[in-house]
């Protein structure tokens, strides 16, 4: 018991520095995913998004 | 567990968000994509040689009309509110982390919303590109589509320096988003559609019209919906810990 309560606290303060990382991750991939579905060129990809892309306006055809 | 409650936040949101603008385009927009495609003229061979695409293999496959195409459409939709809605919040909680201003809530969630809305829709499109039914002309594809990027990120990165900066870089902030309109979006040498029968001209005129003001509306839904959510969910699952 006291192993296990001592190696949590041990890792609560690892947790907390890495937090802007796991943000930034999150944000990275928020982006790629954005780029994948919206942006890339791949004539399938374009076909299966083609209404959602357009619907949101990014740039068709 | 920052990273699994963020993507799992905005995977609710997206999903909600994106399935309310689904529902919306289903509707009111996908009708005006539908109409115009009626028009849509087949490219001739050399257009299609020249436009970067290698068509040698045959029509890619695309979802058949009905019910798989708009199966996909939704989809479609989620996934890029999921992508949007993970980016909103993702800079939301960097915003709570770092910040001294006020902690996100539902109502600055929606201003949140609104801003996103006006980086992603507003100023990429309404101010620059314009939203296209099918067969409107427009510059070539890869030019657009990196001003379109580097509107929005401009957009999003010039905002933050306004609302964050100090009085002195508030001013480059509003340069950062005026910027890309300062350079210009690619534009078609020559406004019109590619069908040039006048009744097709004056139909897709009508069209261009009612989709600006649909997709406007659908935005507008989507984000504050978006934004709403978003805030609520960081409020409620994702810690503020510095």
């Amino acid at each position: 018991m006291q192993n296990i309560q001592s190696s949590v606290a041990t890792q609560t303060p690892s947790l907390a520095v890495s937090d802007t990382k796991q943000i930034l991750a999150a944000l990275a991939l928020g982006l790629v995913l954005v780029l994948f579905v919206g942006f890339a060129p791949m004539e399938v990809i374009h076909n299966a998004a083609h209404d959602a892309r357009h619907a949101f306006a990014f740039p068709c055809h | 567990m920052t990273l699994r409650n963020l993507i799992l936040s905005a995977l609710m949101v997206g999903v909600i968000s994106g399935l309310c603008y689904g529902l919306f385009q289903q509707l009111q927009v996908n009708p005006l994509i539908y109409a115009a495609e009626v028009y849509e003229v087949a490219e001739p061979a050399a257009a299609t040689a020249s436009d970067g695409h290698s068509h040698d293999h045959g029509e890619a496959w695309g979802p058949e009309d009905g019910m798989p195409r708009m199966a996909f459409t939704l989809g479609s939709n989620i996934t890029i509110a999921f992508a949007l809605a993970l980016i909103m919040i993702s800079l939301m909680a960097l915003h709570n982390q770092k910040s001294l201003k006020p902690k996100l809530n539902a109502l600055s969630g929606a201003a949140w919303g609104i801003v996103a809305m006006f980086c992603f829709f507003v100023a990429p499109a309404m101010l620059g590109l314009h939203p296209e039914v099918p067969g409107t002309n427009a510059a070539e594809l890869e030019s657009r589509q990196i001003w379109w990027l580097f509107c929005a990120l401009a957009s999003a990165l010039g905002i933050a320096v306004v609302y964050y900066g100090s009085v002195l870089l508030k001013a480059v902030g509003g340069l950062i988003v005026a910027a890309p309109h300062l350079i210009g979006a690619p534009l078609p040498t020559e406004h019109g559609f590619a069908n040039t029968d006048p009744v097709a001209v004056q139909a897709l005129t009508e069209l261009t019209s009612q989709f600006y003001m649909m997709t406007a509306i659908g935005m507008l839904i989507l984000f504050i919906i978006m934004g709403v959510l978003s805030g609520l969910s960081l409020k409620k699952f994702v810690h503020n810990g510095a």
